[in-house]
């Protein structure tokens, strides 16, 4: 039987990643350079063509604490609606139930999975199990395709492979695909993958995304993209399971697409290329207006709904907050550790947020604990954050959480003997 | 007026008794009658910052019983956490209160300013002012700061910019970054990347003579920041140390 690992191996584990991949890496250093750059001037020139995207804020934040307030019961509305749509829809208490009813729909091994980019199936390491029941999975999202091949994680909540820089990304696609690419044609690396992965699309059986947002009055998915990849995996297969974070809900179709807007906004985007609403399996009543479902896309529809911990999370009022993060990454772009370390600050979720994520819901207290450290509480993450969320403030109080475990490092001991002298 | 001047014993534990004997001249040119706590732990504020949960309250109300012995008029301190916590995280947490306001050195001395309006010398140079995190973005006091050094003639304040502050209706300042200082406690060989890039990123690029933050907390990480940047050509100065330099 493994040993379970002590506080401080974690902490020496994490820091000895943090700093060699992250902090010591000056390639890391200057993606994050050109990230940064790239972010601010888009989300200039988006604000300076929607300006009243500023006032999208306070809406955002009053939608997603009514949600979080009313979760169970947005969550029993959405079931309802889902089942009225024809879609199979389940409440998954843990990652370990999610992944399981996953491969119960995926069914028999051997079958093709096309992947949209998502967290919560990160969370619940979806991809990786899948494998392991015998399936082939594939990652869709350009950047996430390149974090499945180099077998990293997700650095970023948005940008996956934020990390990597055009010459990384050249040698890389290079290698799968067996094509000579030059780092500074992005177009010839993007047209490879695309060849690369639309034979998978096309022979797929299962395809499987995560949302932005649900709409509990019409159980209607809200999905962002660029790619057109989450087009065709939402649509090609005969099959389409969703894996959301019950988080994601909110009331009305309105107040989703008012999520969603703001979730693009601050995500760097002016406009993203789709935004797809789903609610249910394709369906036609073109003959004597017999409903009939399977028509041109998936005759299946299925929603997992994941709790893992957020429903418990709904009702502490000190840190119910971090369930309103929409997963936009603007926080990220502005943190100091982040600068320097991408997504090796993080566990499972990345950044000061993510840290939080890390220890409510992906990974427990213990594991979240260096990155909880991590934090400069600097509190420029909440400026940035479009729901202004107070990261530092729950910081500090998950760190008061975590010394009463004997989490905290030793470093942090210290400091009641050495300074404080007690 | 008898302030009591509180971080003492950070600026000493930090090395920055330079910063300590500028504001100890500029108190006294001022003509105030200035006290220290005896017995003063370095940053108590971090028992609530780092979750030290169980001296915290003891620290705090240490703190409040030697205040209330030497009665001062005000507590000032160059220290932006303890003016934070003792406006709301003290009293919240542990029902604690100072008999008088605690002010952060900037407010202090932008009073000061206000009353006795200076003679300074000109001091022809371009200084980068950081606004500490805890007493900008949480605290929203920039004002203060930026008026002291407004007193200073021929002085050339550099601060950061932010591109779409003007657009979001925010003080640029809101998005000031941070020199990591607080990781000192926590993760300090993290931290030195975190104030290298800090330095390589923000200050080089902006080229002052001088750099300094109103924080001293702040302050300390951008002077580690450039040592171990290796950065020569910029000279870290706390405000305190151009104020007493061009007193006349």
């Amino acid at each position: 039987m493994e040993k379970e690992k002590s506080i401080q191996e974690i902490y020496n584990e994490y820091l000895a990643e943090i700093i060699g991949d992250g902090a010591e890496n000056e390639t890391l250093r200057e993606a994050m350079r050109r990230a940064r750059a790239a972010y601010r001037s888009n989300l200039k020139k988006a604000l300076e063509t929607f300006p009243e995207s500023v006032e999208y804020k306070e809406k955002a934040r009053k939608i997603k604490e009514y949600s979080i307030d009313h979760l169970e019961e947005l969550i029993e509305r959405t079931m309802e609606a889902v089942r009225r749509n024809h879609g199979h829809v389940y409440l998954a208490k843990d990652a370990e139930e999610a992944n399981r009813i996953i491969a119960d729909i995926v069914g028999e091994p051997k079958k093709i999975i096309v992947k949209g980019k998502s967290l919560t199936t990160e969370e619940t390491e979806l991809r990786q199990y899948l494998q392991e029941k015998g399936h082939e999975v594939w990652e869709t999202d350009l950047g996430e395709f390149l974090v499945q091949v180099r077998n990293a994680r997700p650095m970023h909540m948005l940008a996956p492979s934020v990390d990597l820089t055009r010459e990384e990304a050249a040698k890389l696609i290079s290698e799968i695909t067996g094509k000579k690419l030059p780092p500074d044609k992005i177009e010839d690396m993007v047209a490879a993958v695309r060849e690369f992965l639309r034979e998978k699309f096309t022979s797929a059986h299962v395809g499987i995304a995560g949302a932005n947002a649900i709409s509990a009055d019409t159980g209607t998915l809200f999905i962002i993209e660029n790619e057109g990849n989450i087009k065709l995996t939402a649509s090609l297969p005969e099959k389409f399971v969703a894996l959301v974070g019950v988080e994601k809900i909110v009331p009305s179709l309105d107040d989703a697409f008012h999520m969603v807007k703001t979730t693009w906004r601050f995500a760097n985007y002016m406009v993203p290329s789709y935004v797809h609403m789903i609610s249910g399996p394709s369906k036609t009543g073109d003959i004597e207006k017999v409903t009939t479902y399977g028509a041109h896309g998936p005759k299946e529809f299925h929603l997992v709904l994941l709790d893992n911990g957020r429903i418990e999370l709904s009702k502490n009022p000190d840190f119910k907050e971090i369930l309103y993060c929409m997963k936009c990454g603007a926080c990220m772009y502005e943190c100091p550790i982040f600068w320097i370390a991408a997504g090796h600050f993080g566990v499972r979720y990345p950044g000061g947020i993510g840290a939080l994520w890390d220890a409510f819901i992906a990974k427990g207290f213990k594991e979240a604990a260096p990155a909880v450290y991590s934090c400069a509480i600097c509190d420029r993450c909440r400026v940035r954050c479009p729901l202004n969320i107070d990261t530092a403030r729950m910081i500090i109080k998950l760190r008061a959480i975590l010394y009463e475990k004997g989490y905290a490092p030793d470093i942090v001991k210290e400091v009641k003997t050495k300074l404080f002298k007690r | 007026m008898k302030v009591v001047l509180a971080g003492r014993v950070n600026l000493e534990h930090t090395g920055q008794e330079d910063v300590l004997e500028s504001i100890i001249s500029l108190m006294n040119k001022l003509g105030v009658d200035l006290a220290f706590i005896e017995n003063e732990v370095v940053c108590m504020e971090a028992s609530i910052n780092l979750g030290i949960s169980d001296v915290a309250e003891e620290l705090f109300r240490e703190f409040k019983e030697a205040v209330e012995e030497i009665k001062p008029d005000v507590v000032v301190s160059a220290y932006a956490a303890g003016v934070a916590k003792w406006k709301r995280d003290v009293p919240e947490r542990y029902g604690l209160k100072l008999p008088v306001p605690y002010l952060h050195l900037t407010e202090f001395l932008a009073d000061e300013f206000r009353k006795r309006k200076p003679n300074l010398k000109p001091f022809p140079h371009r200084y980068f002012l950081q606004h500490g995190c805890t007493l900008g973005r949480k605290l929203g006091k920039f004002q203060p700061a930026r008026e002291v050094l407004s007193h200073v003639p021929e002085l050339e304040v550099i601060e950061e910019d932010y591109p779409t502050a003007e657009l979001e209706g925010m003080d640029p300042a809101m998005f000031n970054s941070c020199p990591a200082a607080w990781l000192n406690f926590a993760q300090p060989e993290l931290g030195d990347y975190a104030k290298e890039n800090y330095v390589l990123d923000v200050l080089v690029p902006r080229k002052p003579e001088f750099a300094g933050s109103t924080c001293a907390n702040g302050h300390y990480g951008i002077r580690q920041g450039l040592e171990i940047a290796e950065i020569e050509d910029i000279k870290p100065l706390y405000f305190t140390q151009i104020l007493d330099q061009v007193w006349r």
